[in-house]
Order: structure tokens, then C-alpha cells, then sequence
């Protein structure tokens, strides 16, 4: 009996698309960082996907009765 | 059943307990109808004060949650704090709980997180017991300042023969308010005591950047495993615990879209390296392929579990925080990478403008090290200040002598902390009311914007806080 497989959507990261997203809350200043030390710093973003909320949210809705 | 089991009643179950340790006849109050119930929390809950500015942190953060994140979790089917043992009905929870331990990995910049645990105190404690277990070494170090509920809590985890040590935080100096590194040296040099880990917070409890690098650097040459306690937004834009050597990262997920509360419920996050993942609590979800070749998800590695291993179980506290973790999952992808990077970036600049602000009514830094978005002011008589701002409408963060009272360089301090909700509105009402408080003038020694010495209050002057 196979009961996984179709029903399945594709995962978050699956579903990223550079650029998407963001745009929730208002930019911050350009040097808002700049007094943190250059060592401490991350030196690249975390690659978490980039969805926009009408393609992230109808993800969840169905997918707690599977 | 009773008959089954060769008893007479349910009490003969008990008997094992000592009739001191049971529980006497509960005094509840009698049950009300659920209507009048709702109107008595209702009343309770109006008690709350809404209509502060509020500036405290101390390991609990306010942050804006997009709606998308409470209207999800109100669907019923998420409502579980357990991960499900059959993985053919329940892909969805765990294509979540897969998604959540993917979110967190790449934040931490570690291969393996645990499906949660109850919050980052706990988190910190079993992050602790994973490094005696790896090693098979019986002590660890702990920074000061880590949080000092974390402190107590890993305390508390290690009894029967497990050792805790502090670390001492550097007293003056630049390095004021970190962790002393020529001390951990030092404690890490007795051959007689090995040490299994060594903790140290990044922002630590007083808002500061620690040396991770350094203090990874030294635990690693004692042959001991160094583990990070971190805030998950500030990962956004600071070095992760991956890119500095962490082999264990630990912290309260709680700023990932859920809302403060006293008390809880939090989310423990806790990540490893490869090496380590037999030693992790906790549930692990992975993702597989059944018998015809198609995805799934399944729990995986449960020979570490209790239910399998009693007693050789890598923890026997399993429960996760799934509703939460959800929550986290849903804030992070809605938000994305640039988001939680603004997020955190102007978390950083409003809490500059309030630096600014209140050095500017004679409250300066405590500290001068770099800090992300929460840092200790400087103000004589500090608990007292703290109530009398409250009567003015804001929460002046956190007393330091309220939670480390024994500790007399903190007397006179405040920890506050900015995030992207604080408002230049609220920081300049903050500022107005500590002016107001000190009586117009700043407090006699105190150099604005200066590192200031120690200042005394003139006791004769109207408006002094003592």
C-alpha cells in the first residue's frame, strides 16, 4: 500500500524562487550594521526559501489532515 | 482491568509512593459554567498592561508576526505537541516538523536539529548533557553570561555527579561583560577535571558579542565540545554557529513568530554537527522513498529514543513543541532571508537611536562593547527608576539586580533592549520620562555620552530616584 507520494506537495525550499517574498516590514537604514565588528557579521544570507505569501500559506491549510 | 491486574481499586497503584510525598485532597475552587469562566479570564486577562512602551527583552523578544502565522495554526490538525509514531497518516505533520528542522539548520548553519524542545532553557541543559555523553566527561563550563534562567535550568539537569562550573565575565575594559577567555583558560587547564563542554551565549545575556571563534578555539584544544547559545533572528546577520566552530548550538525560538507570554509556551531550538547526531534528544524527521520509489517522511534514528532504549536513551524527554515550531516555520518562509534580515537590521538601528537617546539624559552604556539590539544603561537606583517609569507607561526592560541580585556591579543597572516594532516615538517618551525621573538633569558623574564613571545621586534633589 503506498499512501505517501502524490498527495505530497513539494517542500518549502523546493518551492523558492529567487526574489520572492519580503517586503513585510519597512526596510532598515543602510548602515544600521555598520557598527558591528566585519568578523561578526554574517557573510551570507541563510539560504531560506523565498516564497510569497499567497504560495506559502495555501501550503499549510490543507496539509495537516494527510 | 482492576480485576485483570489482581487489585481492588486505582489508589493500589500508588502504593509504591510514600503516603507523605501523595498529594492530599485537592482545594480547587467548584467548576463554573464555561460562559461565566470565560468572563472571570476575560477580567484577568484586562489586568494585563497593553499600553506600555515597552523596552524589555531579556530573552523574550517583541517582534511584528505576519497574520498568516496565528490564522494557520488555528486549524485543528496541527493541534499536537507529539510527533506522529505512523508515519502512513500523518505526512503532512511530518513534512513539517522536515521543513522546520531544514529552516533551522540553515539559520544555525548545522547539519542536524531536533523537532524541538519545550524552550531554550531546556535546550541549553540537554545541549550540556549531549557534551559529558559525547565525551564521556563529567564537567562543564558555562559563561556567566548566558541567560541566568539557562544557568539555573542546566544546574538543575545535572545532578549525580555531573560538575557545572562558571566562567567569570571580564570586569572592566573594552571586553566589559564578556566572558573572560584568560579565566576559561585557566579552568580548562586542570588535568585533574576534564571538561566536556563549554557554553557561552551570542548576543550573551547582556546584549554583548562574545569571541565565539576564541572560546571554540580554546575548548577544542582541551579536547572539549563548545556549544553556542543563540537568538534565531540575530543568525539573520550574525556569524551562525557553524561558521565559527559550534558543534552544538542551542536557544529560545521564541522570537520566530510567537508572541511573548508568561510562562510560556516556547520553542527549545537545538542543532548539531553530523558527528553528533546519535547523542541528539529529541525527534529527527527525515525524508525517504517508500516500496514504488515516491517521498515520504519519516522519523528517523529512534534507536536514541526512550521508547526504544530506556534508560540508554540520548534523553528521555521527547516531547516536542510542534504547534511552535510550526509557528517558526510559517514566520521564517514568510518572511524569507530578506526579511529576517531586516527584521534583525532594524532591530540593530532603533536600538542605536535609543543608545543615543538615553546617554543623552544621563543614562549611558554599562558596557562598551558591540551589541546587536540590547544593551545595559547605567542609572543609580535602578529598580526604583524602573517602578517610576512604569507609572509614566514604560517598561524600562529589566532590572538587573531583579535577577542577579548578588551581583553588585549590576546595582544600578537596566538591560533594554529595540526591536523593528519600537517606534522613535516610544524611545523619545523612554527618554522624556528618565529625564523627568532624574529630576531634569542627568545624574551628578555621569558624562553623556562618554564611558562614565560610577555616579551619585544627590539625595536633596526633587525628583531623585532614591
Amino acid at each position: 500500500m503506498s499512501v505517501v507520494g502524490e498527495r505530497l506537495q513539494p517542500t518549502l525550499f523546493e518551492r523558492s524562487r529567487p526574489g520572492r517574498g519580503g517586503d513585510k516590514i519597512p526596510h532598515p537604514p543602510k548602515d544600521a550594521l555598520d557598527r558591528l565588528p566585519a568578523s561578526a557579521r554574517r557573510k551570507t544570507p541563510p539560504a531560506l526559501p523565498e516564497i510569497n505569501e499567497p504560495e506559502v500559506v495555501p501550503g499549510w491549510a490543507p496539509r495537516g489532515d494527510r | 482491568m482492576l480485576e485483570a491486574l489482581g487489585i481492588a481499586d486505582v489508589d493500589a497503584l500508588f502504593d509504591d509512593i510514600p503516603v507523605a510525598l501523595r498529594a492530599s485532597r485537592l482545594d480547587l475552587p467548584e467548576p463554573q459554567p464555561e460562559l461565566e469562566l470565560a468572563a472571570r479570564l476575560e477580567a484577568l486577562a484586562a489586568r494585563n498592561r497593553t499600553d506600555l512602551a515597552s523596552f524589555l527583552g531579556a530573552g523574550v523578544y517583541r517582534h511584528w508576526t505576519p497574520p498568516a502565522v496565528d490564522q494557520l495554526l488555528l486549524r485543528g490538525e496541527w493541534y499536537t505537541a507529539y510527533t506522529p509514531y505512523q508515519p502512513e497518516i500523518s505526512q503532512g505533520t511530518l513534512q513539517s516538523i522536515y521543513e522546520y528542522e531544514s529552516l533551522i539548520g540553515e539559520l544555525m548553519d548545522l547539519d542536524v536539529v531536533s523537532a524541538s524542545h519545550y524552550d531554550g532553557a531546556a535546550a541549553t541543559a540537554e545541549a550540556a548533557l549531549m557534551t559529558c555523553r559525547a565525551t564521556r566527561r563529567t564537567r562543564v563550563l558555562v559563561s556567566r553570561a548566558v541567560h541566568p534562567h539557562y544557568r539555573q535550568t542546566v544546574a538543575a539537569y545535572f545532578g549525580g555527579g555531573l560538575e557545572v562550573d562558571e566562567i567569570p565575565l571580564v570586569a572592566d575594559g573594552e571586553s566589559a561583560g564578556t566572558t573572560d577567555v584568560a579565566a576559561l583558560e585557566r579552568l580548562l587547564a586542570d588535568p585533574d577535571r576534564p571538561v566536556a563542554g563549554v557554553l557561552a551565549g551570542h548576543p550573551n545575556f547582556f546584549g554583548l558579542l562574545e569571541p565565539m571563534p576564541e572560546i571554540g578555539r580554546l575548548a577544542h584544544a582541551a579536547g572539549a565540545l563548545f556549544v553556542a547559545v543563540v537568538e534565531p533572528v540575530s543568525l539573520a546577520v550574525l556569524a551562525p554557529p557553524g561558521s565559527y566552530g559550534a558543534d552544538i548550538a542551542a536557544g529560545e525560538g521564541q522570537p520566530l513568530g510567537i508572541a511573548p507570554q508568561y510562562g510560556g509556551p516556547y520553542l527549545g531550538l537545538l542543532a548539531s554537527t553530523d558527528a553528533l547526531v546519535r547523542q541528539i534528544p529529541g525527534r529527527l524527521v527525515g525524508m525517504t522513498t517508500d516500496v514504488d520509489g515516491r517521498r515520504g517522511f519519516v522519523m528517523t534514528l529512534r534507536a536514541r529514543e526512550q521508547d526504544i532504549r530506556r534508560d540508554k536513551a540520548a534523553s528521555n524527554i521527547c516531547t516536542n513543541q510542534a504547534l511552535l515550531a510550526l509557528a517558526a516555520s510559517i514566520y521564517v518562509a514568510t518572511l524569507g532571508p530578506h526579511g529576517l534580515r531586516d527584521v534583525a537590521a532594524l532591530g540593530a538601528a532603533r536600538a542605536a537611536e535609543l543608545e543615543l537617546a538615553l546617554a543623552a539624559v544621563g543614562a549611558p552604556r554599562l558596557y562598551p562593547g558591540p551589541y546587536l539590539n540590547e544593551f545595559a544603561i547605567r542609572v543609580p537606583g535602578a529598580r526604583d527608576v524602573h517602578r517610576r517609569l512604569l507609572d509614566r507607561g514604560i517598561l524600562a526592560g529589566l532590572a538587573l539586580a531583579d535577577i542577579e541580585p548578588d551581583d553588585e556591579t549590576l546595582a544600578d543597572a537596566l538591560l533594554v533592549c529595540a526591536t523593528e516594532v519600537t517606534t522613535s516615538d516610544e524611545i523619545a517618551r523612554f527618554a522624556a520620562a528618565l529625564e523627568d525621573v532624574f529630576g531634569g538633569r542627568p545624574p551628578i558623574g555621569v558624562e553623556v555620552g562618554a564611558g562614565a564613571e560610577r555616579s551619585e545621586r544627590p539625595r536633596a534633589r526633587a525628583g531623585s530616584p532614591r
